[in-house]
């Protein structure tokens, strides 16, 4: 019975989403402040059911029923509970409804904090927002149905891929979603102030809280995923260029430009059609993602739902949405005028370059993950676009990007002083250089740019700090004053200083594991022992082990350095019953310095075994990085400034200006 | 600066910075591109020795021969025709004789192709697509894709 | 029933939540304008805030307050404009009919939606409840099985079969289980619960023919004077069996004395007292009180015929119980295509029940009671011969 009532709220909540859709917008246009107001509730209401639809198939999950064909295919008894929890969108037809749940989320907390949007921008965002839930819950409710029953019910499962059963995978994809799907917002947003007619500085400020809240989870989720595959998948590399990571990179990529551009155009009212513009293609890229991860027509770790039907309809939904909203964008092109001018050397300027050089990488991996599809289709010939290529685009675009990033926030608005910030950045450029120079002493082996590369973390690291430090007069004026300064900045002032310095310490971790990475590949006997990177490890045997879904063979490898044991590392080859699976457990030691990577191999003649190792120098900065990232946007989002904008009840109708 | 100069500045940026991407991409496809190949594509198309490609097929039944350390040879079949390959490094966990593999490396001078990358496929039912679209031109599998076997 | 009374629930709570403005109306009408201007205002406090602190020039501030300023004012010039054009003149009309469309087409499409997809015909099915009631039917084989595999080695075990004996019977593995009643028997020596029991399987075992050896086991377990309802029934319906009418009216009528007013299966021995009574009168050639015509009444019982009962003397006793199969066999479809009174239906269910077919007496009971769905007494008498014989 839980299983129906599931279903039914889901179908429920795809009557409101109608509902939701039409009347709202309807409302806007009539100027019927009762249509308009319907929007809220049925926002809510729509969550509320579409949560009572996720929790019934989470019961199903739990309790394993398997009459749910869904359960069966996905679930089995002997998985542990939080596997069967993240089993619920493991699959494809529970995670496209986590999709529209979390769509339905986004939309439930416009309805919920919107109150400083007008009524009438609020009214069309949400029925645009409504109008996208129509469109997958059909497409969940026709085509991958996850409450659809088996009767008679099978006793047992056929399981969760063992690839996936993995904490950090488990809950990446809901932040993964959540950034996706919350490119929704800005979407909605852009078609609602195309529809209203309204584009303006405030509709700048009300679209960022936002855009910032899906940019948020989708660093984070795009970091949760790298991190499982550097542990899970046991080939040292922390980003792959898959397609699917690709999917997920070039939503965050155009979502990164929107943050920066939406910012020009709330304060100077310019690069409006250019602001509409990339809300839209960020939403679009999601919407790609989606269709890219959920028809299959990509093979990669990450594909495993592979049905053409779905595929023709989720096309279907991107051409109608992505088509609609530019052609509603070329139709009302020309009433986005211009606004403030600004010279090319300038605030805005430095913005320009930033989402000049991030949509031009946006577009390199496009064509990347693209071409090799695009030029199978038209000629037949099967190609691999692998990491040279996107090495060799991507990385040349983004070093400017990072040299030019601390001049950013020290050029004035509408006209900046290119000498007067580098003064400012000159302690920056000389602690950068300090390093360089220290950088190329210490090492003297690997590749001669790397040393640079680290500068280049150091230079933006240094450069946020010093923003921080000249606003707050460090140096210039008493303490006491510069600590008043320091805590009367604004938070946003912060998160973005706190965000660039994420940005810092990734690419150190990125220029350091590229570079002076050391991996070692060879067969080795119990008792053998070898050495790398100062660590000698000495081989102890492989012994067998049970555990509750698979069995696996553990290596004992025992790690010494200066002939003291510092840790033992116990990589692993599993393999998983239901359905029949081989993974690789590597066995990771975590340092300041690097990760000792171990991961065991097959058994080759005469009771050796292939064992691979890797040394990974400050890999983990990488992640780091992206925390520190996600807090910067944290900070942000706390900042007052992006939560006023609600006129006080008391003025309505009389002029504001008037009342100055 | 007048404000049409300001605007040309701004857009001689713009056409800089995409000429140079447009660059980075020829050059990089120009470079990085690799195409796959069946066993039959190699012996018909003449693949030059020294071109990186991959080679896709499945692993012959009894090939696979443990050499000195890491080392490993087997033979790439799509039953038409068979390539040796060697490989020194660690074999994915799902690497069977008899079972679908993407091998990625270089020709050689003698025929034997030279793999520096061997890619598994990660269940048991999962067929790489090029693989199982250059089988069924074979005529030996006759699954739909690389969707998994119902079983 | 309850699933579609709560989505019937859920339809309305999902229908009054989204149409909640319609109930309740707010009388402030913000027009768009003064949020924009709410917005630039609080930047204008920021630029002087920014001012103060000097982390904009002085030029630069003005520069930016000028700005601003001028959207402030064509905010509101806008928010005048718009206020004095909308009247909110738009009347009930749109509205209301907005509400009527989606009072009825968001549940309609739902439901539809849902009979289409749904299957609400089926139950939850958690794992854990039905491996419950899997593993209590498997305990029950797993032990039998152990028990017989211990029997197998020491067929000697006179406890083990005494054991494993009801459970074959409650299993209606009725052959097994008399085999079993007739090793405990031999193997610990008599008692009358144990010739009773093996009787009882005996006759099951037999269609619900007394045999010879059934017969003496009953016999014999009822001659220590102890009063089994069970043997004494056998032996009635031995007698009947064999044509001892008048004898078996007596045994009948003793039954009936030793249980007493209050005895669950008076009704149903009574019943066959009447019936036998009946055909005693008819064999010995006797007019019956109440001779059955071509249409029977209501309340006659229609017997075998005196042909019948005559042929089935003369028989083997394997004749005799196919005869007998037939006839109820024969009852059974006559009742299905045309219909009987309830005395009849009530007849067939306790053949089948001394016959032994437990399952096909479950079954007619229930056709009996489909038949008779309107008829209350009849309904109560159905269900009085359901307790009495165990059903």
């Amino acid at each position: 019975m839980i299983a129906e009532i599931g279903h039914f709220a889901l179908i429920l909540a795809l009557g409101v989403a109608l509902a939701q859709t039409i009347l709202p917008i309807w409302g806007a246009q009539q100027r019927d402040y009762t249509l308009m107001r319907i929007g809220v509730p049925a926002a809510q209401a729509q969550f509320c059911l579409l949560l009572l639809a996720f929790f019934s198939l989470m019961a199903a999950y739990v309790t394993s029923d398997f009459s749910l064909l869904n359960v069966f295919e996905n679930s089995h008894s002997a998985k542990p509970l939080l596997y069967k929890i993240s089993g619920v969108w493991g699959n494809h037809e529970g995670s496209m409804l986590l999709w529209v749940l979390i769509l339905a989320l986004f939309g439930c907390a416009v309805a919920v904090f919107g109150r400083n949007l007008p009524p009438d921008l609020k009214a069309n965002v949400l029925g645009v927002q409504g109008s996208i839930s129509v469109a997958f819950l059909i497409f969940i409710v026709t085509t991958s149905n996850p409450f659809t029953r088996i009767d008679p019910a099978p006793f047992e499962g056929r399981g969760l891929n063992p690839i996936l059963q993995d904490p950090a995978l488990s809950f990446h994809p809901p932040f993964l979603y959540a950034g996706y799907v919350g490119f929704s917002m800005a979407f909605s947003f852009a078609i609602a102030a195309l529809l209203t007619g309204r584009v303006d500085p405030a509709w700048a400020r009300w679209v960022r809280p936002w855009t910032l809240a899906a940019w948020m989870c989708l660093t984070l989720g795009i970091a949760m995923g790298s991190w499982w595959a550097y542990y899970e998948l046991g080939w040292g590399g922390w980003w792959f260029w898959d397609p699917v990571e690709n999917a997920s990179f070039m939503p965050w990529l155009a979502g990164t430009a929107l943050l920066h551009t939406a910012l020009v155009m709330e304060k100077r009212d310019s690069l409006k059609v250019w602001t509409i513009l990339l809300a839209i293609l960020t939403f679009s890229l999601s919407l790609m993602g989606t269709f890219l991860v959920r028809s299959g027509v990509l093979t990669s770790v990450h594909a495993f739902a592979v049905d053409p039907a779905r595929g023709v309809f989720i096309l279907g939904i991107m051409v109608l949405f992505i088509g609609g909203a530019l052609a509603l964008f070329a139709g009302r092109a020309q009433m986005l005028r211009q606004g403030g001018i600004f010279a090319p050397v300038s605030r805005e300027g430095a913005l320009v370059l930033n989402n000049l050089l991030i949509s031009t990488a946006c577009a390199a991996v496009f064509i990347g993950t693209l071409y090799p599809m695009a030029l199978e289709a038209v000629t037949g010939a099967k190609i691999s676009v692998g990491p040279p290529f996107f090495n060799a685009t991507f990385g040349p675009l983004m070093v400017p990007l990072l040299i030019a990033m601390p001049f950013g926030p020290f050029l004035a608005w509408k006209r900046g002083d290119i000498l007067g910030a580098s003064q400012r950045l000159s302690v920056a450029a000389i602690v950068t250089m300090l390093v360089i120079i220290a950088a190329y002493a210490l090492t003297g082996s690997g590749p001669w740019l790397a040393p640079l590369g680290l500068g280049l973390g150091i230079w933006v690291i240094a450069g946020a700090l010093s923003e921080v430090a000249f606003r707050a007069k460090m140096f210039r004026a008493p303490w006491d004053e510069v600590f008043r300064r320091l805590r009367n900045l604004p938070r946003a002032a912060y998160g973005s200083t706190v965000a660039h310095i994420g940005i810092g310490v990734m690419v150190l971790g990125i220029v350091a594991t590229t570079a002076w990475q050391s991996e070692k590949i060879i067969s080795m006997k119990p008792g053998q022992s070898t050495s790398i990177a100062g660590y000698d490890l000495k081989f102890m045997g492989v012994s067998p082990n049970k555990g509750a879904n698979y069995s696996e063979q553990i290596g004992l490898l025992i790690v010494s350095r200066g002939g003291e044991e510092v840790t033992r590392l116990f990589p692993s080859k599993r393999l998983y019953v239901a359905p029949k699976t081989a993974t690789t457990e590597a066995g990771i030691h975590a340092a300041w310095t690097g990760d000792l990577y171990s991961v065991l191999g097959d058994e080759l003649k005469d009771g050796a075994f292939a064992v691979r190792l890797y040394f990974n120098p400050l890999v983990r900065l990488i992640w780091i990085g992206t925390l520190i990232m996600f807090f910067g946007g944290l900070l942000s989002l706390t900042d007052r400034r992006l939560r006023v904008g609600a006129p006080k009840p008391a003025r309505a109708g009389t002029s504001p200006a008037a009342a100055e | 600066m007048t404000r049409k100069q300001r605007r040309s500045v701004l857009i001689g940026v713009c056409l800089a910075v995409l000429g140079l991407a447009v660059g980075l991409v020829l050059f990089a496809l120009e470079d990085s591109i690799v195409f796959f190949y069946s066993p039959s594509d190699v012996s018909q198309k003449n693949i030059k020795p020294g071109q990186r490609i991959r080679l896709g097929g499945l692993v012959k039944e009894g090939s696979v021969k443990r050499g000195e350390n890491t080392t490993v040879q087997f033979s790439v079949t799509d039953t038409a025709k068979t390539v040796s390959v060697v490989y020194t490094g660690v074999l994915p966990d799902l690497f069977r004789e008899g079972q679908g593999v993407v091998t990625e490396g270089k020709l050689g001078s003698d025929g034997v192709f030279v793999a520096d990358n061997v890619l598994a496929k990660h269940d048991e039912n999962y067929m790489p697509p090029e693989v199982a679209e250059a089988l069924k031109k074979q005529g030996v599998w006759q699954g739909e894709g690389s969707k998994p076997k119902p079983n | 029933m309850a699933l579609w009374i709560i989505f019937a629930g859920l339809t309305a709570a999902a229908m009054i939540a989204v149409l909640w403005p319609f109930l309740r109306s707010v009388e402030q009408k913000m027009e768009a304008a003064a949020y924009d201007a709410a917005v630039f205002k609080d930047q204008l406090e920021e630029i002087t805030s920014e001012k103060e602190r000097g982390v904009i020039s002085k030029t630069e501030a003005e520069a930016a307050q000028t700005e601003v300023s001028r959207r402030l004012l064509a905010a509101a010039r806008v928010n005048e404009i718009k206020a004095k054009n909308s009247t909110g003149s738009q009347g009930w009309k749109l509205p209301s009919l907005a509400l009527a469309c989606t009072l009825i087409c968001v549940p309609v499409t739902s439901v539809a939606l849902y009979l289409v997809y749904g299957s609400p015909s089926l139950q939850d099915k958690p794992l854990a409840d039905r491996l419950e009631r899997f593993s209590s039917a498997k305990k029950v084989d797993a032990l039998m099985a152990r028990v017989e595999a211990r029997l197998r080695d020491h067929p000697e075990d006179g406890r083990g079969w005494e054991v494993l004996a009801p459970v074959y019977l409650r299993q209606q593995r009725f052959k097994e289980a008399a085999d079993a009643f007739e090793k405990s028997l031999r193997l610990l020596g008599e008692t009358p619960q144990r010739l009773l029991d093996y009787g009882n399987a005996l006759v099951l075992s037999n269609d619900g023919i007394v045999s010879e050896p059934a017969r003496l086991a009953l016999k014999k377990a009822t001659a220590g004077g102890k009063s089994f309802v069970r043997a004494h029934f056998w032996l009635a319906v031995a007698k009947e069996q064999d044509g001892r009418y008048t004898e078996a009216a007596q045994a009948w009528r003793d039954l009936l004395k030793r249980g007493g007013e209050k005895a669950p299966w008076r009704e149903a021995v009574q019943q066959r007292l009447a019936a036998v009574e009946q055909r005693a009168g008819v064999a010995s050639g006797e007019k019956p009180a109440m001779a059955p015509s071509k249409e029977p009444g209501p309340a006659v019982v229609k017997g075998p015929s005196q042909e019948d009962v005559a042929a089935a003397q003369g028989m083997s006793s394997t004749d005799r119980s196919a005869m007998i199969a037939q006839m109820v066999a024969g009852l059974a479809e006559r009742l299905k295509s045309d219909g009987g009174n309830v005395e009849e239906w009530k007849r067939l269910v306790r053949s089948y029940t001394v016959l032994g077919k437990q399952q096909d007496a479950i079954e007619a009971l229930a056709d009996a009671r489909g038949a008779f769905t309107e008829d209350p007494k009849a309904l109560a008498s159905l269900n009085e011969l359901a307790i009495s014989l165990g059903l």
